[in-house]
């Protein structure tokens, strides 16, 4: 008996193929978070070299995750984004969290560290934004930065000494709301410290931090 | 719609990234530093000092390309592994110095360029001489700028005098983007230096108001040591391990090429039991800037190398095994520049070159052949 097949499907050629945004290689072996999610941005290579895990810690008694030890890879690609001004690596960061975190915090709404408005006007974009749009979730923005003198210059000391130039308008939003509070690395916790004292006052119902990379001195 | 990037010329629209919807190249995004912007302040009266007579040979060539320079024209040189090329283009920097002239000497490699540095500042003593490589980038300008090719993005139209050394290197050949920064950064005239030239650069260079001098005599008129081909009787690594034996017994130092690193750790896995004071040296190895310092002074006895130290490494009374040098990796250009290795000083004149592969390939054949023809052709 001869047995014929079909013939096979054309494919289009201008169908793109999935590459990886940091190694420009094809995404061959397709990972978990293609199952949901048609666009993948990272393949496994790269994803592994990123060195994430989940961990949690207690932080002024919120719950606090973070995935990764400010390794240099990690890094490198933080400031290629936030310096060089890489966009399409925004969602690389949190691609392969974005369905166990939606999951996770879907009833919670999503407040960011503010950056100052000079920084988002010579980015273009708003940094924590681009990176948490994977995760589905509801944007409260709360939180403003003012106009000051950058931090990464100053010590451990002085940053603890340096006036917060954070401020909250509209508090009343997050009263009595689960608050998923995001900023990308932890250094000496100032900012967050401060946005976590003015986010108490309006009594939230849950605070918990999430932090792509908390950096152990 | 097509962009192309106005600083690395890619079109690929794999590369290509939107930011508020505007195009840009991914491609050499990472090449944004600090670039020089103000010009720079010569110092006056610098004077080549050498310390040893250049070869009759070296002479008449260095004062070739002087004047080639000084009628505004390119070239390349095509001089043999160890004949002294970096000495060809003194005279020609002193020329330029003497004019107030931007030099830059780039080359792909950041270990030679380090390695070049105190040869440079010691030929011309009262010359300001900068080095400028990753993570090395402080101090852009001096009067003479040695660089790698990746540093080039930072002097747009700037070089008056640019010599490339070893173009035909990775990651500099074929390479689009930093052929690109090269070619971008040269205001004036260029000097290409190689060992093994391709067809292609040759043909370039003369379309390119350029010229060609070849030089095919090392600088103390000994012939280029002729590789001998190995075929392993029972195991490649005792292969290996037999011929470092051998000639360490005799007192040289041996470099040991393998062509990947995971080759590599395990050679040196199986050395180290055998044989003491080696070491294994690749581009993971962070200190191998002391590494290779240490075995210039005798430290150790052999090191186990991938292809970082193919190029621009001068060793006294080196040796040099190659495993699997049949090797796709190891092209007939490869195996030339690291026969190239020894006997390159004037009192070590040979040495010994073993190639260690499973099958004697076309590279090799091409590469012993090609070098036993340069020989002839220097020696009729």
């Amino acid at each position: 008996m001869k047995i014929s097949f079909p013939p096979l499907k054309k494919l289009n050629p201008s169908t793109k193929r999935p590459f990886c945004k940091i190694c420009f290689k094809d995404i061959t072996s397709p990972s978990l978070t293609s199952l949901n999610k048609e666009n993948i941005n990272i393949c496994n290579d790269c994803f592994k070299k990123m060195e994430y895990s989940l961990k949690e810690e207690i932080y002024y008694e919120h719950k606090l995750i973070y995935l990764n030890n400010y390794t240099p890879f990690f890094s490198s690609l933080l400031i290629q984004y936030k310096e060089t001004l890489d966009i399409e690596l925004a969602p690389i960061f949190l691609e392969r969290y974005a369905m166990l975190f939606h999951l996770l915090f879907f009833t919670y709404k999503l407040v960011l560290i503010p950056s100052s408005q000079s920084n988002i006007d010579r980015r273009g974009f708003n940094h924590l934004e681009e990176m948490t749009k994977c995760l589905n979730l509801e944007y409260l923005n709360v939180l403003y930065k003012e106009e000051g003198s950058p931090q990464k210059h100053l010590g451990h000391k002085q940053r603890l000494k340096s006036k917060s130039l954070f401020h909250i308008k509209q508090g009343n939003k997050i009263t009595n709301k689960k608050i998923l509070l995001f900023d990308d690395v932890l250094t000496t916790g100032t900012s967050l410290k401060a946005c976590l004292d003015l986010i108490e006052k309006y009594k939230p119902k849950k605070v918990v931090i999430l932090i792509l990379s908390k950096v152990i001195s | 719609m097509n962009y192309k990037c106005p600083i690395c010329g890619n079109e690929d629209s794999k590369y290509i990234g939107y930011r508020n919807s505007l195009p840009y190249c991914r491609k050499c995004i990472n090449f944004s530093g600090k670039k020089v912007a103000s010009s720079f302040k010569h110092s006056s009266n610098i004077k080549l000092t050498i310390d040893y007579q250049l070869s009759a040979e070296q002479e008449s060539l260095a004062i070739k390309v002087r004047d080639n320079f000084i009628n505004k024209k390119n070239c390349l040189i095509h001089a043999v592994t160890g004949a002294g090329k970096t000495e060809l283009v003194y005279y020609t920097i002193e020329y330029a110095l003497m004019n107030k002239l931007n030099v830059g000497f780039a080359i792909p490699r950041k270990d030679v360029v380090i390695d070049l540095y105190p040869r440079v500042q010691q030929a011309f003593k009262e010359a300001k001489v900068v080095y400028v490589v990753g993570e090395h980038t402080l101090l852009l300008q001096g009067d003479i700028i040695l660089l790698t090719t990746h540093q080039l993005y930072r002097y747009e139209n700037y070089f008056d005098l640019l010599i490339i050394d070893e173009i035909d290197a990775f990651p500099y050949k074929n390479n689009q983007i930093l052929n690109n920064f090269a070619l971008k950064s040269i205001r004036g005239n260029y000097i290409l230096l190689s060992a093994t030239p391709s067809s292609e650069d040759i043909k370039k260079i003369k379309e390119n108001n350029g010229e060609v001098f070849t030089l095919m005599k090392r600088y103390h008129n000994s012939p280029l040591p002729v590789p001998r081909y190995l075929k392993p009787k029972i195991h490649i690594f005792i292969s290996v391990y037999i011929e470092l034996k051998r000639l360490l017994n005799r007192g040289k130092q041996v470099f040991v090429f393998v062509p990947t690193i995971s080759i590599g750790k395990k050679l040196y896995i199986f050395l180290k039991y055998l044989i003491k004071d080696g070491k294994e040296v690749d581009s993971q190895v962070s200190q191998r800037e002391e590494i290779i310092s240490d075995f210039r002074k005798g430290r150790y006895k052999y090191l186990v190398t991938t292809s970082i130290l193919e190029r621009g490494v001068t060793v006294k009374g080196l040796q040099v095994i190659v495993t699997y040098a049949d090797h796709t990796l190891y092209t007939k250009e490869a195996l030339i520049q690291i026969a190239g290795r020894v006997g390159r000083k004037k009192d070590e004149r040979e040495g010994e070159v073993i190639f260690i592969g499973n099958e004697e390939n076309e590279n090799i054949v091409s590469a012993i052949e090609e070098i036993k023809s340069i020989n002839k052709k220097a020696f009729l």
